[in-house]
């Protein structure tokens, strides 16, 4: 596949819930094996962003997922989306979740890949359980494994590391790596700065609806992302006072 | 069909491995045994009680069977195709949403196995009809084949299509869904007018019903009325109206089928799905509580304050009211409506004299009492919530003071009902201050017993039974505790006086009540029950 490519690309993205403008205007691309990240505080749109991407939401403007319409089926086959809250099937084991995106996604999985993950995420022996009787960290385990089985080509993570455990997030950073060296395009929201640090290539930051800033990571010259979003949301309050007065 | 059988793969798969799963999992626990053999005898009654019921009416079997047929088509077609228009009425859980929503599963299968989740009980139902219409009516068997197929292929494709054609139009506007939606009900609204007009010119009575079941009027009406006209032609024999009907629903189902499976659609529904299984959810959880939940409705506050008087377990009394006075209604509802309508309505029968001798009187408003405790379900009241908050267990009082303190609210609502039942009548008949404040502390105690037992079965079994069982074993010591109480009272009013007899019940509930409140106040103790 083609370096630099735009993977995802969101043109113009509006989403209004009665008056009230969750995301207003929203573009951004991330390309090709790069490593997006949506930064903003608490009710910002970012998950609105990603839920429209996701295809879970009605909008105006256009989602593109390699070109294709992201609501479209060939779309869907090549992206994954990990929610902010799991939420499991409650009679189905953890392994029959995984046999479920297997026949949903229609993909060919070896035995040995779904141990592998299974091992990774501490799920070996966790595998028989029902979904009823799974904590919250260990079904947003489940969830991401259920991401990572379809092999996809763009991924979507909201607020991946909120309920896992330390190993759990150390181990989701080196897959977010891992995916980004097997050329996959990662979306990941969150407001967690500290959590992304070692991560973006690209950066969106988001308030109120709007993005406000976006970066490159190879542009900034090794500045501290923390320093980087204070700057931008500050001003923008700032902004915002001049205004009002 | 190959194609179609592989885009639902995915959904078969899931549909099956949660059967089994669930299967398995109900096999496990004993009581399902005792469940299954209750079912089955529960099924022998019936088909034995109904044959002869039938059999009792005298009335052409033929003519029976399409009547209840025609009824059940009533209760489920029309409401459902409301349910759709509005874009309501399909369940999706917050795992579909997690993994099926943004698959790629073709949105129109997703909407179709949100139907086959619904298709089980009506699967049944034409079982029951179809041994029914052969075992009760004495139909020829292919007869009740041909509605078996009916009722299962004809009106699932029916159905599924109205489904994919409300839920997936993506072309239709705001104004456009609410014409839909008014012709839904308009629908309803002919049915209804016919009926009336029934009433008006005949009167009340089971063979005007039947008669309005099987006029030519309810056969033309579309969709819903063709299909009972095709019930019409397939038991009841040929007229011109039911073959014109039947003819017409089912060129109407293959229109609504073709238009269905040409339709776009790339899952703009989803959002409304969401907020719906979003609303449904909360729905459920608040009526697991015993809260009253109206779907998507959000409940609206007011502005209240409250002072605190006192500390400790009191605050929790104190924080309830303030709870309460921010509701648009306090601590009223439903129930008060009810106490007061019974109120008013033994007020005015013992006005015009039906209950009689007027020393009855005490005894049937107890009678009226016991039977709105024993039948109701218990108050929606906070208590419940309160087990489920950490801070119930953190904070330092007994475990006696916060049950107490938890539960002193659900005491005033049970004073204000009581008097709600009490008074009109007392003033009435004249009943005598002392035994109308009897009766309503006795009630006070009814509801008290009800409270506590609810209490304690939910501290010792809440974990074991589910919520049939728990309101069964609830039953049983209420009916025990008031049982000995009236045990006491008829000793007592045949030895001394009425009101000695009340005393009775009151002291005796009261010190079993206060018993099975030191019990239950354990579950006050810690978050984990028994």
């Amino acid at each position: 596949m083609e370096k630099g490519r735009k993977m995802l690309e969101i043109k113009d993205l509006t989403k209004t819930y009665g008056k009230y403008k969750a995301a207003d205007g929203v573009n951004l691309t991330v390309a090709d094996g790069e490593i997006g990240i949506l930064l903003g505080p608490n009710g910002a749109g970012k998950s609105t962003v990603i839920k429209s991407t996701a295809g879970l939401l009605r909008y105006k403007g256009k989602i593109l997922i390699n070109g294709k319409e992201a609501r479209s089926i060939d779309a869907k086959k090549i992206f994954a989306y990990v929610p902010e809250l799991p939420a499991m099937y409650e009679a189905l084991t953890v392994r029959e979740h995984i046999e479920f995106i297997i026949h949903a996604y229609h993909i060919q999985t070896e035995e040995e890949e779904i141990r592998r993950l299974f091992d990774r995420f501490e799920l070996t022996d966790k595998q028989d359980k029902l979904g009823s009787e799974l904590s919250k960290g260990m079904m947003q385990k489940v969830s991401i494994c259920c991401a990572l089985i379809i092999q996809p080509k763009v991924i979507l993570l909201d607020e991946p590391m909120v309920g896992l455990d330390p190993a759990a997030i150390k181990e989701l950073k080196q897959v977010i790596l891992e995916l980004k060296e097997a050329g996959v395009t990662v979306l990941v929201s969150t407001h967690m700065l500290e959590m992304v640090k070692e991560l973006w290539d690209v950066m969106f930051v988001m308030d109120k609806g709007h993005i406000i800033a976006s970066y490159r990571k190879s542009e900034t010259k090794e500045e501290d992302l923390e320093d980087l979003f204070f700057h931008v949301t500050e001003s923008e309050k700032e902004n915002e006072k001049a205004k009002e007065a | 069909m190959r194609v179609l059988m592989d885009k639902m793969s995915a959904i078969f798969f899931l549909y099956g491995k949660t059967f089994k799963n669930r299967v398995k999992k109900a096999l496990k626990k004993p009581i399902t045994y005792v469940f299954v053999v209750l079912g089955i005898l529960y099924l022998v009654i019936i088909l034995k009680s109904f044959g002869v019921m039938f059999g009792q009416t005298g009335m052409e079997p033929e003519s029976m069977l399409t009547a209840i047929l025609t009824v059940i088509v009533f209760m489920t077609i029309p409401s459902n195709l409301i349910s759709y228009s509005k874009r309501k009425g399909l369940i999706f859980k917050q795992s579909d949403i997690h993994f099926l929503f943004p698959g790629p599963v073709s949105p129109k299968v997703i909407l179709l196995y949100a139907h086959l989740r619904t298709v089980l009980m009506s699967f049944v139902l034409s079982v029951v009809m179809t041994a029914g219409g052969v075992v009760w009516f004495h139909m020829p068997a292919w007869k009740m084949l041909v509605y078996f197929l009916f009722s299962c292929i004809v009106e699932n494709i029916l159905e599924a299509s109205m489904m994919i054609l409300c839920y997936g139009n993506e072309r239709m506007d705001k104004k456009q869904k609410g014409i839909l939606q008014a012709l839904m009900y308009a629908l309803i609204g002919i049915f209804v007018l016919l009926g009336i007009a029934a009433y008006v010119r005949e009167g009340a009575g089971f063979d005007v019903v039947l008669r309005y079941i099987h006029s030519p009027g309810i056969q033309m009406i579309p969709v819903v009325g063709w299909y009972i006209a095709f019930l019409h032609l397939l038991f009841m024999g040929p007229t011109a109206v039911n073959i014109a009907g039947s003819l017409l629903f089912f060129v109407s189902v293959a229109v609504l089928f073709v238009m269905a499976r040409r339709m776009k659609c790339t899952g703009e529904y989803y959002e409304d799905a969401i907020q719906f299984a979003e609303d449904y959810e909360i729905a459920r959880e608040k009526s697991k509580k015993g809260e009253v939940a109206v779907i998507g409705r959000k409940k609206k506050y007011i502005n209240a304050q409250v002072s605190y008087k006192g500390s400790y377990a009191k605050a929790i009394f104190y924080r309830q009211l303030l709870e309460y006075k921010k509701n648009r209604f306090f601590i009223f509802g439903l129930y008060t409506a009810i106490c007061l309508a019974l109120g008013i309505g033994m007020a005015v029968l013992a006005y015009r004299g039906d209950f009689g001798n007027e020393k009855y009187v005490p005894f049937i408003i107890l009678g009226v009492m016991a039977y709105v405790t024993f039948i109701f379900s218990s108050y929606p009241g906070k208590w419940g919530k309160e087990l489920s908050s950490p801070y119930t267990y953190l904070m330092p009082d007994s475990s006696f003071h916060k049950l107490w303190y938890a539960t002193l609210i659900e005491h005033l609502r049970a004073l204000v009902d009581g008097c709600l039942l009490t008074l009109p009548v007392a003033v009435i008949t004249g009943l005598p201050p002392v035994q109308t404040v009897l009766i309503i502390v006795i009630y006070i105690c009814m509801q008290a017993c009800k409270l506590y037992a609810e209490v304690m079965v939910e501290a010792f079994l809440g974990n074991l039974l589910g919520t049939v069982a728990k309101q069964f074993t609830r039953l049983f010591f209420e009916g025990l505790v008031i049982g000995i109480g009236i045990i006491g009272a008829v000793a007592g009013t045949l030895m001394v006086s009425v009101d000695v007899g009340f005393l009775a019940l009151i002291i005796l509930s009261a010190l079993m009540t206060a018993g099975m409140m030191a019990i239950a106040a354990v579950n006050f103790e810690k978050m984990e029950s028994w």
